[in-house]
């Protein structure tokens, strides 16, 4: 009898080791993302998620193992589509849409009604390829299904900024931000502030962002929309500092050499500028940077190199229009740049046709103006400053288009604001805008 | 709708990645812009060279920024692409590093070929290829050769290598020895694949007449399925057929019953197990029926609570799990073959088997009192009825602190239960202990599609499909060895040596099925040790 109660323990002790493996074991296996709170709500993964090639591409390739063994699994299909659309918009790789395309419609074949993930899957793809009418349409499914998706409104309210509704993408971004005070949506509400002006409340809300990141890919992707804004407003070592403190902590991020090459052109290091250009274009040619770089190619004289530059921006417009696809706003305010009103119009319009943003309007208005028809373009360029944004391009294209209406006062002023906000707005540009002022001072 | 818990977080990451993107619209790639430049390297290992063929495709976008004449009307003179072609394989080499034995081998561009084909748009794309050729004396067989190509890392594009033997043999490759796509010529459209981004290669090279091995030759070959896979796989389908009618689900559930049937007679150690203990056991159907339940409990339980876990943690793939619960199996399984073997021990030294058994199960007979699984005591209860009846019922739970006291002693003839419950519950335990993955991904997908429900329905059939076959099993074996005990027991038998020789044998089986177990558990934990 003596052996009763060891046996009974050593059995109750295996009985509990045995367990403890068990949850040991799945905890050491554990390396996904932070189990979710119910309702789809606040997870912590959403809030420390980061566009980075490398967490994207594990996400994918666990996705796709899981759906090769449940090719039934519609949230599977919707997120590895989502995530194909994130992989498009990091590497720049456009081969990933039609992917996307067929995951999302995957996981709508298997689940039609109640699929809001696959629907804000779509949105996105929608926004991606500038079909802004076609992510609002999405996104508003997605809704009525899932209200409380702050990843949906966060596209919902992109949409919105997009097609002109300012204040119904300020309702569901404050939705946003109700449901989930996280990077995206305080990066979101940034800019928000910033389209009106604020800039003092756009830098709070970055910093609220920045203090929210966790990982470095996080923290540099909030140095980037810093920088911007410090750029923007003509801060360029401010500027400078967060571009280069995001590059140490992530120096893939394209974007922020681009910021860097940018505020080098405007301190005058023109060889600096001009490698990092080099480098960003070859990693990311999309217009922004190859019109950027083509811009300080020109104003430098370097003449054949601007040929080169431009036959790429060539051949990236042939591209689009094979498509049918509406062109870049970018394109649209390079060909006025450049006086080639009629491409610089078409392209515009185009454009409006799909967007009625204050970007858009900006675009128009100047397309207008280099087409010489400056009486319909002042309307585009007042509608284009409508909500107080600090905009040194803007404002140095109404000054053109006020002086080229004889509105010499208002022209002035414009050109003024357009240089006190950014003297160094544009290498091509700031140099013009400055001559204009000139001469209308000495009228 | 509501995301299932288990994809809920990656669905929830992926937004967010995608939700910081969209922000940025100025800095996001135009979708039909194509800006990729894919390479191919292919190396061919000979004896004393190895020889190099490199294919860059260049897409719309880089062709034009590389090579602006391109897009010349009328047409590029074909002088100028071939010049090109060459410059480019000349700036291309430096690139390709390539190491036998630890050492660099230069490599010499042999001849280059510039195709330029029509793109998108109007525009061109331009297909490169380089062969190259290592330079000196080489020495190839019984080096590992090391291999990467450096070019155009910023780039976005598909980069693969192959390497093929030719005259000898590599082992341990890295790399596959058939390319992917046709040497850049048809990428696959796969929904559920990602461009391939092989930038370096290694291997090992050995005598022999050109065939590859290795983990990337392996894989090639992944495509034939086993029938075990194909089993697994029609019970995981089931969980994701679209409609789910009564008929449909009866069958499923039948399905799955039968399929757990099947597991159970599957190659594993919980079987064999289960049939060894019954056989060196002289149990009856309660206790056949009792390691049957327990088996499947544990084994429903076990699915249950680790797919709970697994989707409600992650989405990796529960290998280890699998080594840890092994592990632990493996250790339950040496104690109770431990417990057998010193049972088997004791019984072996008293005089008449049959007789001196009934003592010895209640020496063992200390029922947990918390087990769902035990019988009320029955104080009454007639022990005095000698038929082997399938329900025969032995009162063997006892209060606190009872020996086995009352009189059964010698008047008991029948081969008694020489187990207790306890001990029954433990092997069931043991025996299932680790899930099958086939229940566990059945789970996992009954959830992720919202039919958890049907799920365990599924999971609790494959349960009772294992249990039936293995008290099938148990019952078989038990009426096979009941038979060979009278055979062996047979007075007129008796007097042959040859019975004598089996009675032993049968006496000794206690003794064997502990060691048995024991060499089972020991495997067990070795094996998992290894996989932790």
């Amino acid at each position: 009898m003596r052996m009763r109660l060891p046996r009974v323990r050593t059995f109750l002790i295996v009985l509990a080791l045995s367990v403890a493996m068990f949850a040991g074991g799945v905890l050491v296996t554990r390396s996904g993302p932070a189990p979710a709170t119910p309702q789809g709500r606040v997870s912590s993964s959403e809030i420390v998620a980061t566009p980075t090639s490398g967490d994207l591409a594990e996400t994918i390739s666990a996705l796709q193992q899981q759906l090769r063994r449940l090719p039934g699994d519609h949230p599977g299909w919707s997120a590895l589509g989502t995530a194909y659309v994130a992989q498009a918009a990091v590497t720049g790789d456009p081969t990933y849409y039609p992917k996307a395309q067929g995951a999302l419609g995957r996981s709508l074949r298997i689940e039609p009604h109640n699929n809001a993930a696959a629907l804000t899957g779509l949105a996105a793809l929608a926004a991606a390829r500038h079909d802004f009418a076609g992510a609002l349409r999405q996104a508003r499914a997605a809704q009525r299904i899932n209200p409380y998706s702050a990843a949906n409104q966060g596209i919902l309210s992109d949409a919105l900024q997009q097609l002109g509704r300012y204040g119904d993408a300020r309702t569901e971004l404050q939705r946003m931000l109700d449901l989930q005070p996280s990077v995206p949506s305080f990066t979101r509400a940034s800019y928000a502030w910033e389209l009106q002006g604020e800039l003092g409340q756009a830098r709070r809300a970055l910093q609220r962002a920045l203090e929210l990141a966790t990982r470095p890919s996080d923290v540099a992707y909030c140095l980037y929309y810093l920088g911007e804004l410090a750029w923007n407003a003509g801060q360029l070592d401010r500027a400078d500092r967060s571009y280069a403190r995001g590059l140490r902590l992530d120096p893939s991020y394209t974007q922020l050499l681009a910021g860097r090459a940018k505020v080098a052109a405007a301190r005058g290091e023109i060889s600096l500028a001009m490698r990092r250009y080099e480098e960003v274009v070859a990693r990311l040619p999309v217009p922004t940077y190859l019109i950027a770089y083509a811009d300080l190619l020109r104003a430098e004289g370097r003449s054949a190199e601007v040929a080169r530059q431009e036959a790429v921006i060539a051949a990236t417009q042939s591209l689009f229009e094979s498509e049918g696809v509406n062109v870049d706003l970018e394109l649209a305010v390079y060909h006025a740049d450049r006086g080639d009103g009629a491409a610089a119009l078409a392209a515009a319009r185009s454009a409006w046709q799909v967007q009625r943003s204050i970007e858009a309007a900006d675009a128009y208005g100047w397309a207008l103006h280099a087409a010489g028809r400056d009486r319909e373009a002042l309307p585009y360029a007042r509608a284009a400053a409508r909500l107080g944004t600090l905009s040194a391009p803007f404002a140095y294209h109404r000054g053109l288009i006020e002086r080229a209406l004889g509105l010499d006062t208002a022209a002035e002023a414009s050109l003024r604001r357009a240089l006190d906000i950014n003297p160094a707005f544009s290498p091509l540009q700031a140099p013009r805008a400055r001559a204009a002022l000139a001469g209308l001072a000495a009228r | 709708m509501r995301l299932r818990p288990t994809l809920r977080p990656v669905v929830a990451a992926v937004l967010g990645m995608l939700g910081l993107l969209v922000l940025a619209p100025a800095a996001s790639a135009h979708p039909l812009g194509n800006f990729t430049v894919n390479s191919f390297s292919g190396l061919r290992v000979e004896p004393r060279a190895v020889a190099v063929r490199l294919v860059v495709d260049s897409a719309e976008i880089p062709t034009v920024q590389e090579f602006p004449r391109v897009n010349t009307p009328g047409g590029v003179p074909a002088a100028e692409t071939t010049a090109y072609g060459e410059q480019e394989c000349d700036r291309l080499q430096p690139g390709l590093r390539l190491r036998v034995g630890g050492a660099q081998v230069p490599l010499t561009v042999r001849s280059s070929t510039l195709t330029v084909l029509p793109g998108q748009g109007g525009l061109h794309t331009t297909r490169l290829t380089c062969e190259l050729g290592s330079v000196g004396a080489l020495q190839t067989v019984g080096k590992d050769i090391d291999y990467v190509d450096a070019n155009s890392l910023t780039r976005t594009g598909w980069r693969e290598i192959v390497a093929v033997g030719d005259g000898v043999e590599l082992t341990d490759s890295t790399v596959p020895a058939q390319s992917a796509s046709a040497e850049l010529t048809r990428y696959p459209q796969d929904l559920l694949t990602s461009p391939l981004d092989q930038r370096a290669a290694s291997m090992r090279v050995v005598v022999g007449d050109g065939t590859v091995s290795g983990p990337a030759a392996t894989s090639a070959r992944a495509g034939s399925t086993s029938t075990a896979d194909r089993l697994t796989a029609s019970f995981t389908d089931l969980v994701a057929a679209r409609d789910l009618g009564l008929g449909f689900a009866l069958l499923a559930l039948g399905i799955s019953v039968l399929l757990g049937g099947a597991h159970a007679f599957a190659p594993g150690h919980g079987k064999t197990l289960m049939a060894a203990y019954l056989i060196g056991q002289r149990s009856s159907l309660r206790e056949v029926g009792i390691i049957g339940l327990t088996v499947t409990l544990t084994h429903t339980a076990g699915v249950l609570v680790l797919g709970t876990l697994l989707s409600a943690l992650a989405l990796t793939a529960p290998a280890r799990i699998y080594a840890w619960l092994g592990l632990a199996s493996g250790l339950l399984l040496l104690l109770i073959g431990f417990n057998l073997l010193r049972q088997a021990r004791r019984r072996a030294g008293k005089p008449s088997l049959p007789e001196r058994a009934v003592e010895l199960v209640g020496a063992g007979t200390d029922q947990a009192p918390a087990l769902p699984l035990a019988h009320d005591h029955h104080q009454g209860h007639d022990h005095h009825h000698h038929g082997h009846a399938p329900d025969h019922e032995h009162g063997h739970q006892h209060g606190e602190g009872v020996t086995h006291s009352h009189g059964w002693g010698g008047t008991h003839t029948h081969p008694a239960p020489a187990t207790s419950a306890r001990g029954m519950i433990a092997v069931g335990f043991a025996g299932g202990m680790v899930p099958s993955p086939s229940a566990l991904v059945v789970l996992i997908g009954g959830i992720a599609l919202g039919r958890a429900w049907f799920g365990v329905l599924l999971v609790v059939g494959y349960g009772v499909g294992m249990a039936l076959a293995l008290i099938g099993t148990g019952l078989a074996l038990a009426h096979a060895r009941d038979f060979l005990d009278r055979w062996a027991g047979d007075p007129r038998r008796r007097a042959g040596g040859r019975s004598m020789l089996l009675l032993r044998a049968t006496r000794a089986l206690p003794a064997l099925t502990a060691v048995l177990v024991m060499a089972v558990g020991v495997g067990l934990v070795v094996r998992s040790a290894l996989l932790v």
